[in-house]
């Protein structure tokens, strides 16, 4: 008994070895895989391989039969031969130029049925690739988030203009909570899903992208068109002279600032939507301003 | 009737470039056939430029793409022989003459573009009659000496997106009946932008893209189509990067078209393309993509793979390098393949077969309508590859459509709508129109509702087809993969085949008679000091011959007014030495080694009658 326990340990000790020795291969391999991923799928195969190792001695330490110690080894054997599948596998992807691993990892992240070599560490790559994009997906929803509620603090401002300006922003803020929504059934199926998560990631990314886009073109608008040093050159010396009516005043803003307003509006929404929201938001501007011209 | 080339079947390409794209687009073409050592004449033949800008805009653009002949710096004057090759194919016409008019459009006409086809339409006849005179004067050429009309604008702008179509229509006309240049002989062909997304006007930029596709989609035979928006979300780059991208891309793939010129067999004439991008009754829709890549890349990985692994190499970076964004969640009506290859190397069908299984998976088209054609050319060591997907679903028109749909379809406010479209067009427009040219203002409206009404009529079965699933659910392709990057990097070719060597010139006038022989000639100028000399910088790539070098150069002189041939010799430090005969089979590499040396052309004051051993 006491020979087959040290038999079966120096047999564990050395699985562990080969563990070590194939996970310090694969990391010193360029993959040519963003260095996230790469992390993300080190950790994930380490932790898979020393759950295994360690369920395995922890049962060999408690072991004090036969049939036990014959568990232990059948165990063992499985282990042993599954690192070798992976040995062999470390092996070919050492073998592939940058091109052919590129095309491999396109071929794996596109869950493409017949990629240039089958892998059993395909899905791992996924769920890494999935985790990584969605932690990016994250971060830029949360800048998005952080730029969006900066703009709505309405800093710079013209105070008449806050009401306008915070309207204005209305229609950015539902886009972001869908954002936040659908990040949230991403996590959902991310762990038994990987591909269609991708998927939804890289339509939600772009979403964010774009809605980023936006929330920076809006910074220029507030500098252009709602400070208050921009309303002054708005509104001329002896402007209750140039403006007759609130009319007036439209009609400048329409021809000043209609285009802009409604090129940002009109992104996210069809036309004829967009031109009313900027027609009413006009209004509103000119009711403002005009008021202003009064006093 | 056709003339040279375009008589001996080979593609003959006039492209014709309208408004600021135009006008880069045509100098990327050109900037192309430079590093990569195309002959302009079997690529694009000529490239005209048509514009309301003043010539010294495209001059300035012309320069800082290194196409002038003539450059004046502080370090001196520099000459420029490819500059000048290439410069004969290159013209520049005004549409109109903004002196001529009361208002001022040399900026463009902002997004107003029934002004810039009022005026092409207007001045159709004198532009037509100038530009064969000059086409005949400058570059010795004639309109049928042509066989592929190219004519390129972008869609959502004004000058561009007025003019082309106008300009197009009335020249296909024109060509018809006084040079009886027709279909399927001749091929015509729109190349065409759409906007960026965040383009201040994008709310007119969109509108516009419609109008333009409604009056061009009956004009010419197919429009290439690249999405500015797409290159520069794919990339993350900002729109100069984005531009400059998308036009090398569609650059490229207007040459491509020409590679076809230099296949023994199964040569694809004008014909052929008139045939494969035709369909019923409208001009169809290509996406076009390019790659290029190391041949010794590809053929490391024939050996290792055989063909499956570098047909997927190749389809997978096609696909990366489309100029617009395609869902293939559709299938795209047929697919055409160029693929350019060294002699050397000679694909079997195995590789055509797999080539055509991934291209089919990866586009989405059934295998039975790629087309894949090999045209062999030694350009350096590189394989060019050029896909073309011909009514593909493309992404961004269905978003441009969905956005703007009530202005395509008659409804009870319609008219309203297009009312308040046409003042906002106005509004960025420089001058007051209603005072100026009231007969447009008071068309404009109707044009612009038949141009959205022609899009919809032509496009609507089309249209309908893709509105079936009003979610994306392919992959986006516009998120982009930061860990994989198979995109060729188009700023930095992978190589430069042309290297360029600055020789020292200097132009000497000499008031005295000209010697009879070379060696007299020498000692003439050793001895004397007190002529003219001018000293001028000259760049030649290394492959010239000094006889090509100088013939080149004459011509410059000779537009310079000076038209006697001038001797050449050669100028060792301070000592002059006869040039003779052998020198001229010199390149230019050899000759760039010497040190201390300049050449000089020398002009004499009393020329003799006959022509000496040396002279030019």
């Amino acid at each position: 008994m006491v020979f087959e326990r040290y038999r079966l340990e120096k047999q564990l000790r050395q699985l562990v070895e080969r563990a070590n020795a194939l996970l310090s291969l694969l990391k010193s391999i360029d993959l040519t895989i963003d260095r996230g991923i790469h992390e993300c799928f080190i950790l994930r195969l380490s932790n898979e391989l020393n759950a295994m190792l360690e369920t395995v001695s922890s049962k060999l330490a408690n072991c004090n039969n036969k049939d036990c110690f014959n568990e232990v080894s059948k165990s063992l054997l499985t282990i042993s031969q599954y690192l070798a599948v992976l040995e062999g596998e470390v092996k070919r992807l050492r073998s592939l130029s940058e091109i052919e691993l590129k095309i491999l990892f396109r071929e794996i992240f596109e869950c493409k049925d017949q990629p240039l070599i089958t892998l059993k560490f395909a899905p791992l790559f996924q769920f890494c690739f999935a985790e990584v994009s969605l932690g990016g997906v994250e971060l830029k929803l949360k800048a998005a988030e952080e730029g969006l509620q900066r703009l709505q603090a309405g800093e710079g401002v013209h105070p008449r203009l806050h009401y306008v300006w915070e309207k204005i922003l209305k229609h950015e803020e539902q886009l972001l909570n869908d954002a936040r929504k659908k990040l949230t059934e991403i996590k959902e199926i991310i762990a038994n899903q990987p591909c269609e998560a991708l998927k939804m990631l890289s339509i939600l990314t772009q979403s964010i992208d774009e809605l980023r886009d936006r929330l920076e073109e809006y910074k220029t608008l507030r500098i252009e068109y709602f400070s208050p040093k921009a309303i002054e050159s708005l509104i001329p010396p002896n402007a209750d002279k140039i403006f007759e009516s609130e009319e007036d005043v439209k009609r400048m803003l329409n021809t000043r600032i209609f285009e802009r307003l409604y090129g940002l509006l009109y992104r996210t929404l069809p036309s004829v939507e967009a031109e009313k929201v900027a027609e009413s938001l006009l209004e509103e501007y000119a009711k403002c301003v005009w008021e202003r011209i009064k006093r | 009737m056709a003339a040279g080339d375009a008589a001996l079947g080979r593609l003959s390409g006039f492209y014709l470039g309208f408004g600021n794209f135009g006008l880069n687009l045509g100098l990327t073409i050109l900037e192309n056939c430079r590093d990569f050592r195309l002959n302009v004449d079997r690529f694009v033949k000529h490239v005209q430029i048509l514009d309301f800008y003043p010539g010294a805009h495209f001059i300035e653009l012309r320069r800082r793409r290194g196409l002038e002949p003539i450059i004046e710096s502080s370090e001196g004057v520099t000459l420029n022989n490819e500059a000048a090759r290439l410069s004969k194919c290159l013209t520049y016409r005004q549409l109109v003459d903004p002196e001529k008019l009361p208002y001022n459009i040399a900026a463009g006409v902002g997004s107003y573009w029934p002004l810039s086809a009022y005026h092409t339409r207007r001045g159709f006849p004198r532009i037509f009659t100038e530009l064969k005179e000059s086409l005949e004067k400058e570059a010795g050429r004639r309109i049928s000496d042509f066989n592929l009309f190219i004519y390129a604008a972008s869609s959502g702008g004004g000058t561009g997106n007025g003019s082309a179509p106008e300009f197009a229509s009335q020249f296909i006309k024109e060509l018809e009946t006084t040079e009886n240049l027709y279909a399927p002989h001749v091929f015509h062909m729109g190349v065409t932008v759409l906007p960026f997304m965040t383009d201040p006007r994008i709310g007119l930029a969109e509108p516009n893209t419609l109008t333009f596709f409604g009056r061009f989609s009956n004009i010419v035979k197919t429009i290439f189509i690249g999405d500015n928006h797409h290159i520069q979300a794919t990339k993350k780059v900002n729109q100069e990067e984005a531009e400059g991208k998308l036009n090398e891309l569609l650059a490229w793939s207007i040459l491509g078209l020409f590679f076809m010129n230099y296949v023994h067999a199964g040569r694809y004439e004008a014909a052929d393309y008139v045939a494969f991008f035709s369909t019923e009754g409208r001009s169809t829709w290509v996406v076009p993509a390019y790659t290029r890549f190391k041949i010794d890349e590809l053929t490391r990985l024939l050996e290792k793979w055989k063909p499956g692994v570098p047909a997927r190499s190749i389809a997978y970076q096609l696909k990366g390098n489309l100029a617009a964004e395609i869902n293939t969640r559709y299938e795209a009506r047929k697919l055409l393949i160029i693929l350019s290859l060294p002699r050397a190397l000679n694909l079997g069908g195995d590789f055509d077969n797999e080539l055509r299984k991934v291209l089919s998976r990866e586009f989405n088209v059934s295998e039975k309508n790629i087309h894949v054609a090999y045209a062999h050319i030694d350009v350096g060591s590189l394989v060019h590859a050029f896909a073309y997907v011909v009514d593909p679903f493309i992404q961004r028109v269905r978003e441009i459509y969905s956005r703007n749909a009530h202005l395509l379809k008659d409804s009870p406010d319609r008219r309203k709508r297009l009312m308040d479209l046409v003042s906002r067009m106005r509004r960025t427009m420089p001058a007051n129109i209603e005072s100026y040219e009231s007969d447009l203002a008071s068309k404009d409206i109707e044009y612009i509702e038949a141009s959205f009404s022609q899009f919809y009529k032509v496009f609507e079965n089309y249209l309908a087809n893709w509105g079936l699933i009003p979610e994306r659910t392919d992959l986006n392709p516009h998120a982009t993969s930061f860990f994989l990057d198979l995109l060729p990097k188009f700023s930095e070719p992978i190589v430069r085949l042309q290297q360029a060597r600055r020789i020292r010139l200097e132009v000497v006038y000499i008031k005295e008679d000209e010697p009879d022989n070379l060696v007299d000639i020498a000692i003439l100028l050793n001895s004397i000091r007190n002529f003219t000399v001018e000293n001028y910088l000259l760049i030649e790539y290394a492959d010239k011959t000094i006889g090509e070098m100088i013939e080149t150069l004459h011509s410059i002189f000779t537009k310079a007014g000076l038209l006697t041939r001038p001797v050449l010799c050669l100028k060792l430090g301070e000592v002059y030495m006869p040039l003779t005969d052998r020198f001229f089979r010199y390149t230019v590499d050899e000759l760039s080694s010497i040190p201390n040396l300049t050449i000089s052309i020398i002009y004499f004051g009393n020329k003799k009658g006959n022509r000496l051993k040396g002279s030019i």
